[in-house]
């Protein structure tokens, strides 16, 4: 490992030693602001794009754009010199990975061994699919089985009868009667 | 003297806790009613106890109680009267407290409002939140005790974290614990039914107003965070994907699951094991976000209580809680069937692809909030997982579940007769086209695809959802306050989404370096410093600047943003100066002083930043608005409606 992580993992520790003075400076997220500008705004945007993916590898998860530490001012001013000397996002984002390990990339590369992080959303999704065909499929043949009045009045009813409607999937009396709801009503009104 | 009073009142607020949990959980079991009757008078002692605590820590900050430890570690004899007060959750012990404190007013209006309820099911329910705050006082007793002494006193505190000394810290944190804890309620009626063995659509009907309660709460809360995060520089602007703000955004996903499955449990009595399920992984959520958060083993910028030494209690908490929960829904859930069909463009398929949809989302939420943790536990190096990941991760259920409401709301129950509404549907897609296209091409420029589908999905929603309450209005008929409040949240929702398809790609940022008397254009904005001045401030001294803001040679402003040195901590500290101007946030912040009068300052310009507040309070007032539906209130209909359960239970037991 190296010294990203461990730098990480020391200020935790001093946090965790309960030193409440160094607590306190590490909760303090001072706030880089950086005029220096690229030469032409693709770099600019660019150089913005790279900075929001790395992170501050002494910092408490915060990028490297937004870190006020030192390290971080320095691997900016060197992100600067890899794009001033034409390099390409992908060379840098290589060149960052070679020296702090994957640590420093918020978005994890796309390997073999963050797959199931990446591939994650997708699996879930497709078993979401699957799952809500077949609870439908199975609940559509139920329709015309079970004798539950359709209750369309969700909308409509301004005061939903207290009890048929309040038992839902055990009503006991399978077909709607006409005159029930406006007895119903009229009850309400009174 | 107070603090000790203080201690007391809250070892009796433990042990009346745990009377709470044993009377209200065996009283039932054992069909003992003096048990069931000692619950409610356990809860009042709970809460007096804890408002008593409460009360003695504020007093202990307020009367400068140096000698107090919480109190020298997080105050300061120059730290202004508001500050003092709301320090109480400034760091891990108070907001703990406040925790345990918003459970007992919780619990109390539980209590309050279920007295028509059957006193076993109420009983056990208040038994259950006895057992939760039964085991977060003793976590609070045993390893963040706020009343321990300083032997000898301190002579001054060490202050209130600068940053967290803002009103944001008087709001956020309490509304948000309230949406928090709110879920346990939820959680304790899943947990009742599950003992009780019964969970029909009258157990839904009473669960809904606490979800839907806390749901809203849960959304103004982390709106309040994410306003704060936004003016506030080095947080990574409103919505960054640190875990913080993970940790509460996946209760809310569920939360928000939870109460569109509970309508269907209601009407329909289906999907009964499942909104159980959802009730039980909401505040388990919650507990884990608590977890994640309090114990460090995630990194954020938000943590200003974390402490590993606390993790493992939290740790041991959580998993007795949620492993209690699971084991009797293992148990319970097998037994729930239902036999309610319905076809596929019904209502219910909505709702259930709204339900797979959130719980994909917040799958996929937690598993880039834990996958650091996976990694370093499986040992394959470390890994950061940030905002580039989230964000099209996130798309990938939002966009559907975006696109399937527009269309779900007008879908009826049972039999889906969408060829009804499929004119509105046109109609308002049409219309949202159109806006989305109008908005793109005149308003702002430069093309975005997602901005494009956003603004059409925000705006078909809104136009889609009011369709039927204005011809309800129009043919003069009622409209529920239920249905009122589900249209408002989902207006809410497309005003949000709009705001944030615009908010995100047409946001101007720069970083300038001004001397007195230079301006620079940033957004077709011109930003000019005029000077700055030093100011002091109760507990700081601050450099003040002066920046106009002009377009096209027409003054819209003045802003005062400060950068500030807080003495006690010699911790530094921004004020941004906003100006607001028809939605569009004009932000500027003070930098460094870079020598010879010039001073770095970053200049942005948000359109619309207003409506990604204002759609989410709008998605809660909806929340609130439902909230009082007739329904609700617990009368005579259903003592009523009890009647033919009761008898239907039999039947079953039969």
């Amino acid at each position: 490992m190296t010294r990203g992580p461990r730098v990480a993992r020391a200020r935790l520790l001093a946090a965790g030693a309960g030193s409440l003075l160094a607590l306190a400076l590490l909760c303090a997220p001072a706030y880089a602001i950086d005029p220096a500008q690229m030469p032409t705004p693709q770099l600019e945007a660019r150089y913005l794009t790279l900075t929001h993916e790395f992170r501050c590898p002494v910092c408490q998860n915060e990028t490297l754009a937004d870190s006020d530490e030192p390290v971080a001012g320095e691997i900016r001013a060197q992100i600067r010199k890899l794009l001033l000397a034409g390099k390409s996002d992908r060379e840098v984002r290589d060149y960052m990975v070679s020296r702090y390990t994957e640590f420093i990339l918020f978005k994890p590369e796309y390997s073999l061994r963050n797959a199931w992080l990446w591939l994650a959303p997708l699996v879930l999704l497709a078993i979401g699919i699957l799952v809500a065909s077949r609870i439908i499929r199975a609940r559509s043949m139920l329709v015309d089985q079970d004798g539950e009045p359709v209750d369309d009045d969700l909308i409509l009813e301004p005061e939903p009868p207290p009890a048929s409607d309040a038992i839902g999937g055990s009503r006991a009396d399978p077909i709607v009667d006409p005159r029930a709801r406006p007895a119903v009503k009229s009850a309400s009104a009174r | 003297m107070l603090p000790e009073l203080g201690q007391f009142a809250l070892i009796l607020a433990m042990l009346l806790a745990f009377l709470q949990a044993v009377f209200g959980i065996a009283g039932p079991a054992l069909k003992r009613d003096r048990w069931i009757a000692a619950t409610v008078p356990a809860v009042a002692g709970q809460f007096v106890m804890m408002a008593t605590a409460v009360g003695c820590l504020v007093a202990s900050f307020v009367n400068f109680d140096f000698s107090v430890r919480y109190v020298a570690e997080n105050s300061n004899s120059a730290l202004p009267l508001f500050y003092r007060v709301t320090a109480l959750w400034g760091a891990h012990e108070g907001s703990m407290l406040l925790w345990t404190l918003i459970l007992a007013c919780w619990t109390v209006a539980v209590a309050f409002c279920t007295t028509r309820l059957p006193k076993q099911f109420s009983a056990r329910v208040l038994g259950v939140l006895g057992f939760i705050s039964f085991g977060f006082l003793l976590f609070t007793l045993i390893t963040s005790n706020p009343f321990l002494r300083l032997e000898p006193p301190a002579p001054d505190g060490i202050d209130l974290n600068p940053l967290l000394q803002d009103p944001g810290l008087a709001s956020h944190p309490p509304v948000l614990y309230t949406g928090y804890v709110g879920l346990a309620v939820a959680f304790a009626f899943a947990c009742a039914a599950m003992l009780e063995g019964r969970t029909d659509p009258v157990w839904a009907r009473w669960t809904r107003p606490w979800a839907i309660g806390a749901w809203a709460f849960l959304t103004c809360g982390i709106t309040l965070g994410s306003w704060w995060s936004y003016y506030t520089l080095g947080w990574g602007g409103y919505w960054a994907w640190d875990p913080v703000e993970n940790a509460s955004f996946m209760p809310w996903l569920v939360g928000t699951a939870l109460i569109h499955s509970l309508a269907v449990t209601e009407k329909r009595g289906l999907f009964k094991s499942w909104t159980l399920l959802l009730a039980l992984v909401g505040f388990s959520l919650s507990l884990i976000g608590t977890f994640l958060v309090r114990s460090g083993v995630l990194v954020s910028v938000h943590s200003f209580a974390a402490d590993p030494s606390r993790g493992n209690a939290i740790l041991v908490f959580l998993c007795i809680a949620i492993g209690c929960a699971l084991a009797l829904y293992a148990w319970r859930a097998p037994a729930l069937k239902s036999s309610g069909g319905f076809e596929l463009t019904s209502r219910e398929s909505f709702l259930l692809f709204n339900n797979i949809l959130l719980v994909i989302a917040a799958a996929t939420v937690f598993a880039g909030t834990i996958a650091p943790l996976i990694a370093g536990a499986v040992g394959v190096g470390a890994l950061s997982v940030g905002a580039p990941y989230f964000r099209p991760t996130f798309l990938l259920p939002m966009l559907p579940l975006l696109a399937l409401l527009s269309i779900g709301i007008h879908a009826n129950w049972k039999r889906g007769r969408l060829s009804a509404s499929r004119r509105a549907l046109l109609v308002t897609l049409g219309l949202a086209c159109a806006v989305a296209l109008a908005v793109v091409t005149g308003v702002y420029a430069g093309r975005h695809f997602l901005a494009v589908v956003g603004l059409v999905l925000g705006a078909w929603i809104i136009l889609s959802s009011a369709v039927d309450p204005i011809d309800r209005v129009r043919r003069k008929l009622t409209l529920s306050r239920g249905v009122l409040g589900m249209t408002l949240a989902h207006v809410g929702l497309g005003i949000a989404v709009i705001a944030l398809s615009v908010v995100e790609p047409y946001t101007v940022e720069r970083d300038i370096a001004l001397a007195n008397g230079q301006s620079a254009n940033v957004g077709g904005y011109d930003f000019r410093l005029i000077g700055t001045r030093d100011v002091d401030g109760p507990n700081y001294s601050a450099t003040r600047a002066e920046v106009i803001v002009s377009r096209n040679g027409r003054t819209i402003t003045t802003l005062y943003p400060e950068k500030r040195e807080y003495w006690v901590r010699q911790q530094e500290g921004t004020k941004a100066g906003i100006k607001n101007e028809y939605g569009t946030d004009l932000f500027v912040a003070l930098g460094d002083d870079l020598g010879a009068g010039r001073w770095s300052m970053r200049a942005q310009i948000r359109p619309m930043i207003t409506f990604l507040w204002l759609g989410p309070v709008l998605m809660a007032l909806g929340g609130f608005c439902a909230l009082t539906d007739r329904r609700y209130r617990l009368g005579r209909s259903t003592a009523e409606a009890l009647e033919p359960l009761a008898a239907g239970a039999k039947e079953r037991a039969a």
